[in-house]
């Protein structure tokens, strides 16, 4: 029953209008009953209207009472708070317009930023099957070299040969992540079991 | 005012809702009017007190109400019980019997003579 009233509540706050014009045809309605019995005992109309008036107590005190119980006041209040927050905004357009457009291209360049390096560090490439599988051979040397290790390795598919200066600092240790750089690199091991370990160009 | 008692909010609710018990719908003026006469006019009730409890009937679904004609021509809202608003009545009378018995025997104590 608590639940009800409560949600009653919640409607009353966004239709109030309705509910404060319904409340003062009541009141009218009211009196004008009380009037009419008091006529009819006898009283002089300006009498009955008074003692009407009197009897039913402080309109505005009750009409408060019966608008809050009609609503949430807290709600009310809130309401209110954001009417006046969004007038003030409106008051000061071109602080609002700059802030919002300070915002906008803040939380843009940001999502761009992140993107791009989500994309470019984080994610493997679309085109790798088997990313996990992928390792990189550090310091094959020339082209001649790497043909050879093509060759004969057996560990690995060799597919890609690239000479180029690492753009971004390398991480090493036993944990490193294996990075592929270059070309289009369907490499995966042989064999499933067999260790990814780094070939050396001096073996 | 004097020996008239003020009336608080949980009684005034059920003496709402047993007169609509006993007289069927009702406009808020009747309903007041009635409050008055049973208590033998020992209620100081502002009529306008009572729409206050009225609309908390309502939400609660006790009663319900709607626009009507009264029996001298006048335009006046009616308020009738619902289900709920019986079921009501009945809980919040035995509470009250318990009170009023609890009561009662304390007002009976005497002073160990």
């Amino acid at each position: 029953m608590r639940l009800r009233a409560w949600l009653v509540r919640c409607v009353g706050a966004v239709s109030r209008d309705r509910s404060e014009r319904e409340l003062v045809a009541e009141i009218e309605s009211h009196l004008q009953l009380h009037i009419d019995d008091n006529l009819r005992a006898g009283l002089p109309p300006d009498e009955a209207r008074r003692a009407a008036l009197i009897k039913f107590g402080p309109v505005e005190a009750i009409k408060q009472e019966y608008r809050d119980r009609g609503r949430l006041p807290a709600a009310d209040a809130l309401w209110l708070a954001i009417r006046h927050g969004f007038r003030r905004l409106y008051h000061d357009r071109w602080f609002t317009l700059t802030a919002a457009a300070t915002l906008a291209v803040g939380i843009g360049a940001n999502a761009a930023m992140f993107r791009l390096v989500d994309a470019l560090m984080f994610r493997p490439p679309d085109h790798v099957r088997d990313p996990d599988r992928v390792v990189r051979v550090e310091r094959a040397g020339n082209y001649v070299r790497y043909r050879d290790l093509a060759a004969r390795s057996r560990t690995l598919d060799l597919a890609a040969y690239a000479n180029v200066v690492e753009p971004w600092p390398r991480s090493r240790g036993p944990s490193a992540r294996r990075r592929v750089r270059h070309g289009k690199l369907p490499a995966a091991a042989r064999d499933a079991d067999c260790p990814r370990e780094r070939v050396r160009s001096r073996q | 005012m004097g020996d008239k008692t003020d009336v608080w909010q949980g009684t005034l609710a059920l003496m709402v809702l047993k007169t609509l018990e006993t007289m069927g719908p009702q406009h808020g003026y009747g309903i007041a009017r009635r409050i008055e006469q049973t208590s033998g006019d020992r209620l100081a009730l502002n009529y306008g007190t009572l729409y206050p409890a009225l609309l908390k009937l309502e939400q609660e679904g006790c009663i319900a109400s709607e626009w009507g004609v009264s029996e001298n021509n006048r335009r006046a809202k009616y308020y009738r019980l619902t289900r709920a608003g019986r079921k009501q009545i009945e809980r919040a009378a035995r509470d009250w019997e318990r009170t009023t018995a609890i009561l009662a025997r304390f007002l009976a104590m005497e002073k160990p003579s």
